[in-house]
């Protein structure tokens, strides 16, 4: 199952802007501002509820955030972080809450895998923006191949970041943003935000699940 | 927006008004002679699905009984009555504060 229509009504994209809005602690992380939804806190109960019958039964919520994206990232995957180790990592739920109304959105998923959170981005020339708690892995490490990147998908997506730093990376599946619309991935698999315009009207819930 | 469960232990009967920020629920019918021990517990005040007990200190109530005529933070009613919620945005956003900080 790559996406969900309908996750969220547009009233449900709406409450969890509000959420955002009144809650006390935003993370700006030098890519977007990220709000923990706080989840597990008894007074989310109801919306917990609410997410969790949108997923499979054997799928349990780890994390709920909001995001506000003003530039687009790097080259990561949602693996577990120590924290979550002994977790049998799940699914990447990213359902967009608002989108622009010209301009397109993507994420791109790649064949490539890590069960452990890491990140390109420092190999990617980003430094330590965006992701603050996952590993920062080179290629060399990782043991990516010098094959060279799909030109094209790079041209019409990934120009943000440097093409020969993509090399022996392979696209799995390209997901169009859609208002409410749940895009799916296993948190395993390398993903990355497509380079994107307007950096004011862009904003998320990402949701990942462990199996229970 | 706002919504209120209720625990009815009796005859009292109630009428429940919700406003965006704020409700308004008349409690009436409870017989003071013959069901003296009746009485109402509002279990839950949710706002925008969040659960938020402590918007019982934003609630009053003005009851028939002389003695209690004015009440604040109800969550227990014995009296006939009018119960009322009233809070604003800033409010939640201290309340979510002082619960997260």
């Amino acid at each position: 199952m790559r996406k969900i229509d309908n996750f969220f009504t547009k009233q449900g994209c709406d409450w969890y802007k509000w959420y955002h809005s009144v809650l006390p602690e935003t993370r700006d992380n030098g890519q977007r501002l990220l709000t923990m939804t706080h989840y597990a806190q008894p007074f989310f109960a109801k919306k917990l509820k609410q997410l969790q019958e949108h997923l499979p039964q054997n799928e349990e919520i780890t994390t709920v955030n909001i995001n506000f994206d003003y530039s687009a990232g790097g080259i990561h995957s949602d693996g577990y972080i120590e924290l979550d180790k002994d977790d049998k990592i799940a699914k990447s739920y990213l359902i967009p809450i608002s989108v622009d109304a010209i301009d397109k959105y993507y994420t791109i998923i790649f064949d490539q895998t890590s069960h452990r959170a890491v990140t390109f981005n420092s190999a990617l020339g980003l430094g330590s923006k965006g992701i603050t708690t996952y590993k920062q892995v080179t290629r060399e490490e990782y043991g990516l191949s010098d094959t060279p990147f799909d030109k094209k998908v790079y041209e019409n997506y990934l120009t943000h970041l440097d093409y020969n730093a993509l090399r022996g990376l392979t696209v799995d599946y390209i997901h169009e943003w859609k208002l409410g619309d749940a895009m799916i991935w296993p948190r395993e698999n390398f993903h990355v935000s497509a380079n994107f315009t307007n950096k004011n009207a862009r904003a998320s819930v990402l949701i990942t699940t462990r199996y229970t | 927006m706002i919504n209120l469960e209720f625990e009815n232990n009796g005859t009292l009967k109630y009428n429940t008004e919700v406003y965006k920020y704020g409700a308004k629920v008349e409690f009436y019918g409870k017989n003071y002679k013959t069901n003296t021990d009746d009485y109402v517990i509002i279990s839950n005040i949710y706002f925008k699905d969040l659960i938020l007990p402590e918007l019982f200190e934003f609630t009053t109530m003005i009851t028939d009984n002389k003695d209690y005529l004015n009440l604040t933070n109800v969550n227990y009613v014995s009296f006939n009555g009018i119960w009322q919620l009233n809070f604003t945005e800033e409010d939640i956003k201290l309340i979510l504060e002082k619960k997260l900080t």
